[in-house]
Order: C-alpha cells, then sequence, then structure tokens
C-alpha cells in the first residue's frame, strides 16, 4: 500500500509538472505588436506597415499592445472626478506622440480623443467652433466614438439644441458630460430616445442660465438665481439615464455673494416619476442652499442617494441638508464629503453675523447622524480670508470647537474612513499656533490612538495644495508645520499632501 | 536533496539561474505554477526569455521583494489609479538606464510572467522618457522615421486641436 500511494504522488506532480510546461509555453507569449483594428485613420494603411520596416527601436515595433495601451494610457488625461472640475489636463505628451508616424496616430487616437473640448475662441465668430466640431464628428466617426469626456461652453446664441441633437448620436461612450454657461432648457434634446442612448455617469451642469426669463441672459447664471435654474433641470430634465447630477457655480464663487432664494421657492415640481436611476449628487457653491435641498427632496427616490458632495457657506443651508437627510435622503447615503467655507471679501464679512457661519460643530452631528449606513466623511474646511490668516489674525474665532469629538460620537457602526482637508496657508509663520485655536489640532491628532476611532480602517488628513505649493521649500515648511501640529498623524503616516507626486518630480529633476 | 525554498529557472538559451521561492512568487504566471507543482526538485523553463532578461527581472524581484508587504499608500482604485501612483525610485530609473532594446525586452518578460510592479514601472519610465517631448524629439528618441508630409501633420495638429481644453 505505502508503494502504491507514493506511485500515485510521482503520478500527481508528473502530470501537474506537464500542465505547467503547457501552460508555460501557450501562456501570453510575447506578442507580435497589433495594429489597431478599427482605428480608422483617414491616412492609408499601407504607409504604417512601411514606416514600421526597419525601425528596431520603435515601441510600436516592440512592445505588444497591452503595454503600449498603458503607456499612452500614462500619458493621456485622467477621466475628471464628478465631483471636482479640476478636469482633465491639456494632454500635450500625447498630442505630440500622435504626429510622429502613422503607427503612433493608429494607436494614439482612441486615447487622444478621449477628452474633448468644444469652446468658442477668444477671438473670431463665436459659432464657427460648433459648426467646424460638427463638420469633425460627422468626418471622423472612429474617433467619436472613443469620446468619454466632453465638455461644451459657451454655446449662445445659436441652434444649441440642434447641435445637440447632431452630435450627441456619435458619441457612443460618452460618460461625463460638462456643459458650462449653456442654455438649460434645450438640454432634454440630449436624452431624447430617438436621439441617443445616453447613459451619463456624470452630468455637470455648470452655470447654466435660463435665456427666456425676463432677465439679462447676457451674463449667464449671474442674471439668474442657482435654485431656479435648478429646478428648470430637475423638472424638465429627462434625467433617468444619469447617476451623479452634478451642479456647479462659477469657478470664482468663493468671491461671490450668495444670491436670494429664487422664484423656486416652495414651489411644486410635479414631476411623474422620481429620478431613480440618480444616486449621487454634487452641490457646488450658490447651488447649496436650503431651498435647492427641497427642491431635491421632491424628485429624489428616497433612499436611492449613496453620495452627496456639498460646498456649504452658511451654516442654516447645513442646517438643510441635515432636515433633508432626516426626511429619507440619508438613509442609504454611503458617501458624504462637506467642504465648508465662510471665506469672503471684507465687505461681506463686515455684514455677516458670527451665528451665520458653518458651525457650530453641533450641526455636523445632525448631518450624520441622519446616515445610518455612513461609510466615508470628508469633510474639507476653508475658515478664513487668506491675507489676514497669512499676518497671523483669527478674527472669527470666538469659540473652541470640539469637532472630532462630536462627530464620533454620532457615527454609525459601519462607519469606515474619516478624511479631513486642512485647507489651510501651511507655510504661513503662525500656522500651528492658529491652526490649534480654530480645529483644537489636539483633539484630531488623539485620532490617531483615541478609543472612538479604533475601528476605523482609515483616518487621513489631505493637505491639499492651497495656495502656495508649487516650490520645494514651502513643501517642506507646509510638511515640517504638519509633523509639529500633528505628531502622531504623522507618526502613524496619515498625513498625505496633494503635492506628494509634485514634489518627487521636482527632486527627480 | 534540493532547497525547497528555492528554485531553478532555466532561460530560453539554457541558462540557468536558482532564485528563491519568494522571489520567483512575485511573477503571478510562476506562482499559480509552483501551486500546481507542490514541491519539486525540477527546474522551470522559461522559454520565451533569454538569460541577459532574466538576469534583469530577478534582480528586480529581489530588490522589491518585500514590496509586497507594505501596506501603507495612497488609496488606489482600479488598474489605472495603480499605474498612475506606480512609485518609480532611484533605483528602479537606475535599473532601466540599459539600450532600448533591453528596455523593452525586460517589460515584454514582465508582462509576460505576470509581475505587474515591474511592468508598471517599465511602462512609467517609457512615458517618463516621452513626456514633455515634441514629435520630433520623440522620433530622435527611438529613431523614427516621419512619414506624414507637411500638409498631412499640420491637418492632424488641427484635428488635435478639439482634444485640447482651450
Amino acid at each position: 500500500m505505502p508503494s502504491q500511494s507514493r506511485f500515485k504522488g510521482r503520478l500527481r506532480k508528473l502530470l501537474g509538472y506537464f500542465r505547467v510546461r503547457r501552460r508555460l509555453w501557450h501562456s501570453k507569449a510575447p506578442r507580435v505588436p497589433t495594429v489597431l483594428p478599427d482605428s480608422g485613420s483617414s491616412i492609408s494603411n499601407a504607409a504604417v506597415s512601411q514606416s514600421n520596416i526597419g525601425q528596431a527601436q520603435d515601441p510600436i515595433d516592440k512592445l505588444p499592445y497591452d503595454i503600449l495601451a498603458i503607456i499612452f494610457q500614462l500619458l493621456s488625461a485622467q477621466d475628471p472626478h464628478s465631483d471636482s472640475y479640476d478636469g482633465p489636463l491639456p494632454p500635450t505628451s500625447l498630442a505630440s506622440c500622435s504626429v510622429v508616424s502613422r503607427a503612433w496616430r493608429q494607436f494614439t487616437g482612441p486615447f487622444l480623443f478621449r477628452h474633448i473640448f468644444i469652446s468658442p475662441p477668444y477671438s473670431g465668430p463665436p459659432n464657427q467652433a460648433f459648426q467646424d466640431f460638427l463638420m469633425f464628428s460627422e468626418a471622423r466617426p472612429d474617433l467619436m466614438k472613443h469620446c468619454r469626456c466632453m465638455s461644451i461652453s459657451f454655446a449662445d446664441d445659436f441652434n444649441f439644441a440642434a447641435f445637440l441633437s447632431q452630435v450627441v448620436v456619435s458619441l457612443t461612450s460618452l460618460q461625463h458630460l460638462t456643459l458650462e454657461r449653456v442654455p438649460i432648457r434645450p438640454l432634454d434634446e440630449l436624452f431624447r430616445p430617438d436621439v441617443a442612448s445616453l447613459e451619463l455617469d456624470t452630468l455637470e451642469l455648470a452655470c447654466v442660465y435660463d435665456p427666456t426669463t425676463a432677465k439679462d441672459a447676457a451674463g449667464g447664471a449671474a442674471s439668474d438665481t442657482a435654485s431656479d435654474v435648478l429646478a428648470i433641470a430637475l423638472r424638465t430634465l429627462p434625467l433617468s439615464r444619469v447617476r451623479c447630477l452634478n451642479f456647479r457655480g462659477s469657478d470664482y464663487d468663493y468671491y461671490d455673494r450668495l444670491t436670494p432664494p429664487g422664484i423656486a421657492d416652495g414651489a411644486s415640481l410635479q414631476r411623474e416619476t422620481p429620478l431613480v436611476t440618480i444616486d449621487k449628487i454634487v452641490l457646488d457653491g450658490d447651488y447649496c442652499t436650503t431651498t435647492v435641498f427641497e427642491l431635491l427632496e421632491q424628485v429624489i427616490q428616497p433612499g436611492s442617494l449613496l453620495a452627496l458632495t456639498a460646498k456649504c457657506r452658511r451654516r442654516q443651508d447645513l442646517v438643510g441638508m441635515a432636515a433633508f437627510l432626516r426626511r429619507g435622503a440619508g438613509v442609504n447615503l454611503k458617501e458624504l464629503e462637506l467642504k465648508l467655507t465662510t471665506f469672503m471679501e471684507a465687505e461681506q464679512r463686515a455684514s455677516m453675523r458670527d451665528d451665520l457661519y458653518v458651525g457650530p460643530w453641533s450641526t455636523f452631528g445632525d448631518v450624520v447622524s441622519a446616515c445610518p449606513m455612513l461609510e466615508m466623511l470628508h469633510i474639507g474646511i476653508l475658515p478664513y480670508a487668506i491675507d489676514e490668516f497669512r499676518d497671523g489674525k483669527a478674527p472669527f474665532v470666538r469659540q473652541q470647537y470640539r469637532l472630532f469629538a462630536s462627530i464620533a460620537d454620532t457615527l454609525p457602526s459601519g462607519f469606515r474612513t474619516f478624511k479631513l482637508s486642512l485647507h489651510n496657508r501651511w507655510d504661513s509663520p503662525h500656522i500651528c499656533r492658529l491652526s490649534r485655536e480654530l480645529w483644537d489640532l489636539s483633539a484630531l491628532d488623539a485620532l490617531s490612538d483615541e478609543w472612538r476611532f479604533a475601528r476605523f480602517e482609515r483616518v487621513v488628513v489631505l493637505m491639499p495644495e492651497w495656495p502656495d505649493f508649487g516650490f520645494l521649500t514651502a513643501m517642506d515648511t507646509a510638511e515640517e508645520g504638519a509633523e509639529e501640529c500633528l505628531p502622531r498623524l504623522h507618526s502613524a503616516k496619515k498625513i498625505q499632501y496633494d503635492w506628494e507626486e509634485d514634489k518627487r518630480k521636482m527632486l527627480q529633476h | 536533496m534540493g532547497d525547497s525554498n528555492r528554485l531553478t529557472l532555466v532561460a530560453s538559451d539554457g541558462g540557468k539561474f536558482v532564485v528563491d521561492k519568494e522571489v520567483v512568487q512575485m511573477s503571478v504566471l510562476l506562482k499559480n505554477m509552483i501551486e500546481d507543482l507542490g514541491e519539486t526538485d525540477e527546474s522551470i523553463p522559461i522559454p520565451n526569455v533569454t538569460s541577459p532578461v532574466l538576469t534583469k527581472v530577478i534582480e528586480f524581484c529581489e530588490n522589491h521583494r518585500t514590496d509586497a508587504a507594505r501596506t501603507d499608500g495612497p488609496n488606489v482604485d482600479g488598474d489605472d489609479a495603480r499605474m498612475r501612483t506606480a512609485v518609480v525610485s532611484d533605483w528602479d530609473r537606475q535599473f532601466f538606464d540599459v539600450d532600448q532594446d533591453l528596455m523593452f525586452e525586460i517589460i515584454v518578460a514582465a508582462n509576460y510572467l505576470d509581475i505587474k510592479s515591474l511592468v508598471d514601472v517599465g511602462c512609467k519610465v517609457v512615458a517618463d522618457m516621452i513626456k514633455g517631448k515634441s514629435p520630433q524629439e520623440i522620433r530622435d528618441l527611438f529613431d523614427i522615421v516621419n512619414d506624414f508630409s507637411p500638409e498631412e501633420e499640420a491637418a492632424l495638429r488641427k484635428e488635435n486641436e478639439w482634444a485640447n481644453d482651450r
């Protein structure tokens, strides 16, 4: 019997060996470079093969397609995040690659045209760009089908509805659509079943406006209130195939006055069916108001919302958000990002009372306790006028806020990740004193070992790029400041800096 | 009786390399194979990789053998984020400071052996070589002939404007 089991063992090993050998010989051996089969270049393919002959070091000849795809992916712009307008960077390196040779053009085209921007130039006829793009899209459907992110801006004074209906039919891969300073009314063309079957991951509406109102449309969104436009969007747009709605205000809304509530205040949206597909909403600047939350409540299916990002500028809006979440929108919410700012120009601050600023932090507790399924909370704070902060003044601090302790008591058991973005002058000589006074950094630092936070998988303190991070000395000063203010989090490597990649590159060069 | 913690790899030209099993297992292909084989004294053939390339691959794996144990790092979701956040250390750059033929062969071998970290670093090094260069500089870098006429190149540049945030 022992000899029989030994024989079976050897047989098993032998069979395993042959199986392994077969896998080695037949696994993905280095491949002959592949030319994209459907790149559809307008330039003759015959020349492609000719150009490859004798070019031994051309990566196109030497590397398999999936490796080339990684390289060109690294050179291409990233898809925009649904909650930010940083957007894709100009893909200059990829554009250079695309005119190196015919073979390179074939490979890079699909990566290059993943992001398309249509905007009239500063000079010249404003509508010419849109007409030119229509011609281009009709001539190059092979490139249009690779477009995942499109940004259209400043489409004034021409037939925008017709333009949209012609363009979107060719964008079969579109996932992110940003419309900036365009009229709101024609947007329903986008979702007409006979025009296109778009299923958007993100629809970003930035400073859209309603030219049919009696107000002057020339100034764009500034002449309409945010809630007016948002009400039109929610009432009229067939958004049943949109996952994330992103309402973005002006890029400069830090400086803008808050607009008063609009005509939609208290009005019924009378939508026949709730928007069941939308599971993420981003409200920027002026869009984050109690009025807007009341509008959203009328169209969002209770329990469908999984993520909410909002930039709150007033305490009353944070209270409005808490009420919105408590009445049902927060029941399944998993991710909540709050960008808080009371940053205003001096004349605006002068007219504000202390109780209008965000906080006290018990309001956070109201927001968080309305979300029993919350897994991730990200809070970003920009509390001061930058100049005054730099000068060492903290004019609006009237009490010590126990932010972190008060929130921790209300977090649900499934909570996993807490992120805090400290927007600050980390190169200010007063950083530590002011930060300690404002944010009670001792309490924050205790996150690293306090028992209440032990169950969290991640506590991350993010130091964003604001405002001067372009120089190594500023980065170093900021990191030293963070280490001094948050020694335990620093030791536990819980602090991340947005400039880490930039710094690494600068050091390498 | 061989050391059970070491394995012999045989390159396509017959060169033999005795390597720690822990190092070999950075290759997903070889790791799966070892799991199938169980305990064995047999050498493992690597039929598509030559000795000079296998030498470099083993050198990389030996240098990065502890990487898998690292848990701290940036939050990455998916392959794209992983590639973009892959850190290329000074050692890695020195490692890839070889002639282009060998560099490409190392990347192809890493792809074949399914060593993700080596693929990521190799691709990033090539991408960094290209980054910021003009079309002519890229042609010079890789010895590529420009097969466009000036008119064709101008037309393509015009097309590319739609892909730039103006």
